[in-house]
């Protein structure tokens, strides 16, 4: 199995309070796997964690099967993982063409597939091309997701983390951007991604990962869960 | 891999910008050769406090790293200068050059620690800052023997052609002219950018993979460099400093004047400085406690006008230009 991302039994802390319990996941080459969960189940705080942005407790966390536990967060980035946050706000002061500036890295080692520079990524999103001298600060929604993902890809990540992508879109943006990330998973950029809208995660992952009050609760493929009328009538469907 | 395409504006100043600086330079340096002499000292002394100012924006407006020490690093590039200009009898070429060298070193080892405290809380750095600041001055005051104290040094003078004051205001012109090109350069730059990055949102510009602290730090040190710049040519300005050229109301003068002046813009620091000095030397006249009036009036600026007179002035010329946009 040629696993990037692994979590064993994390336990991750907010100042006093506890909010991961020892949870386990992994995500493979080229795969995409969701996290389902309630507000609160501690989806956001996974990501944040993996990119050392949350204090961990006990608990091993390896990229490529090397210890990323207690790496400090830039390190971590340039490993080649990159994230886009639940907060969408930019650098709002500079253009979206400084924003997408910012973001370019070489690829780190063992990444593979394809390279992003600013041109590819502004193939992928045509939207953002009339936009580059915009603050963006200025940009709606849509456009400021879309140059959070752009601005992600220039760094050329092997796991991109989505925290909710589409939370707060208009439906057409949504589609829009689903498209956008089927292609991207097409192009073999393996994906972890939190995310409530179904239509989309069943369009994007293979395997599911289903948190509760910071606890793993159930995981598998989709097709498995869904095959489960009483877990996804617990889980899911909300 | 190939290098690719950049979205990024250039920056670089037209011919318009430079004839500008090259016009002002001009008018200013053949204005000092015949106004009376206590004009070519107050212009000395406005660029000399325009320099300081603008180096601290570097860390005030476009780093977002709120320093009430700034004056430690004038402080010992001017006590670096004097000491080896009167105690070892350098050669005063030397002794200038060294001060902004001393400064930049001070800056490194202080601004290793203090940037550890830059964030979105702001005190936590300000405190640090104000810290070490005081460490210098105390040290210079209490090291009697080597700094003489609070009786000062004085005799910093510059020879040959520098000694005459007039020329001396040409020297100034021309270094802190060309000192605020190369801060205008840095802050325009991809590291400048950076830098603005990195105050609108530090954590985000962490996992895009930027190694931030590395970017304060050299902020830091470059904002020191200049400051101890400013400071070398105070000292042979004046020919006299005390322990007072580190005091924390010599850090708060260049803080209250970028305040004013509006930290977000380049310009924001001269506006301020010229506001602050005009200001404080017409209250000198009435009151000893001048700065305290100064410290009301910029709490009115920052509640009132809180991107300071440039700011304020910017938001006029953009409203002007919609109207006149508009059909």
């Amino acid at each position: 199995m040629s696993q990037v991302l692994q979590l064993e039994s994390v336990d991750a802390y907010y100042g006093a309070s506890h909010v991961l319990h020892g949870v386990s996941l992994s995500v493979d080459v080229g795969e995409a796997v969701v996290l389902i969960g309630r507000n609160g189940a501690g989806k956001s705080t996974t990501m944040r964690a993996i990119m050392g942005l949350t204090g961990l407790g006990a608990g091993e966390m390896s990229w490529r099967g090397r210890s990323i536990k207690g790496m400090p967060t830039h390190r971590i980035a340039r490993l080649g993982i990159g994230l886009v946050p639940d907060t969408r706000r930019m650098f709002a002061a500079l253009s979206v063409g400084e924003n997408l500036e910012l973001g370019v890295k070489a690829p780190a080692e063992g990444h593979t597939g394809r390279v992003w520079d600013v041109p590819r990524v502004l193939e992928l999103f045509p939207a953002l091309q009339s936009l580059l001298k915009r603050r963006s600060g200025a940009l709606s929604g849509g456009q400021q997701q879309m140059l959070a993902i752009a601005r992600t890809l220039v760094g050329n990540p092997s796991l991109l983390l989505l925290d909710e992508p589409m939370e707060g879109l208009a439906p057409v943006i949504v589609e829009e951007l689903g498209e956008r990330l089927s292609a991207l998973r097409q192009e073999g950029v393996s994906m972890l991604l939190s995310e409530q809208n179904l239509t989309l995660t069943r369009r994007l992952a293979d395997r599911a990962y289903v948190l509760e009050t910071g606890y793993v609760r159930h995981e598998g493929t989709l097709k498995e869960l869904e095959a489960n009328p009483q877990a996804w009538a617990r889980y899911v469907a909300f | 891999m190939q290098e690719p395409a950049s979205t990024l504006e250039d920056t670089r100043p037209g011919l318009v910008e430079l004839a500008v600086l090259a016009g002002v330079m001009l008018v200013l340096a053949t204005l000092s050769r015949f106004l009376p002499i206590h004009y070519v000292f107050l212009g000395s002394e406005l660029l000399i406090a325009i320099l300081f100012a603008s180096s601290l924006n570097l860390l005030m407006g476009y780093g977002g790293m709120l320093s009430f020490g700034h004056s430690a690093y004038y402080a010992i590039a001017a006590y670096t200068s004097a000491l080896l200009l009167i105690r070892l009898n350098w050669p005063f070429e030397l002794a200038m050059l060294m001060g902004p060298l001393m400064a930049a070193v001070g800056a490194l080892v202080f601004g290793a620690f203090c940037v550890r405290a830059a964030g979105a809380e702001h005190s936590a750095f300000l405190m640090l800052t104000l810290a070490f600041s005081q460490f210098v001055f105390a040290g210079i005051n209490k090291w009697y023997e080597v700094t003489r104290g609070d009786d000062g040094i004085s005799g910093i003078n510059a020879k040959g052609v520098l000694a005459d004051p007039r020329n001396y205001f040409l020297f100034v012109l021309v270094v802190v002219l060309a000192s605020l090109y190369v801060l205008w350069r840095i802050k325009s730059s991809p590291f400048g950018v950076t830098l603005m990055a990195i105050r609108d949102n530090q954590q985000r510009a962490e996992f895009a993979g930027l190694p931030v602290r590395r970017y304060q730090l050299a902020a830091f040190v470059i904002a020191g460099t200049f400051a101890g710049v400013a400071g070398t040519l105070y000292a042979f300005f004046s020919g006299t400093i005390s322990p007072q050229v580190a005091d924390w109301t010599a850090a708060a003068r260049p803080f209250l004047a970028n305040s004013m002046g509006g930290t977000h813009s380049f310009w924001g620091p001269v506006v301020g400085v010229l506001m602050l000095e005009t200001f404080d030397a017409q209250l000198a006249r009435l009151t000893q406690h001048s700065l305290l009036f100064v410290g009301i009036l910029s709490i009115l600026v920052g509640i009132y006008m809180p991107r300071g007179i440039v700011g304020v002035i910017e938001k006029f010329s953009t409203a002007l230009r919609r109207r006149r946009e508009r059909p």
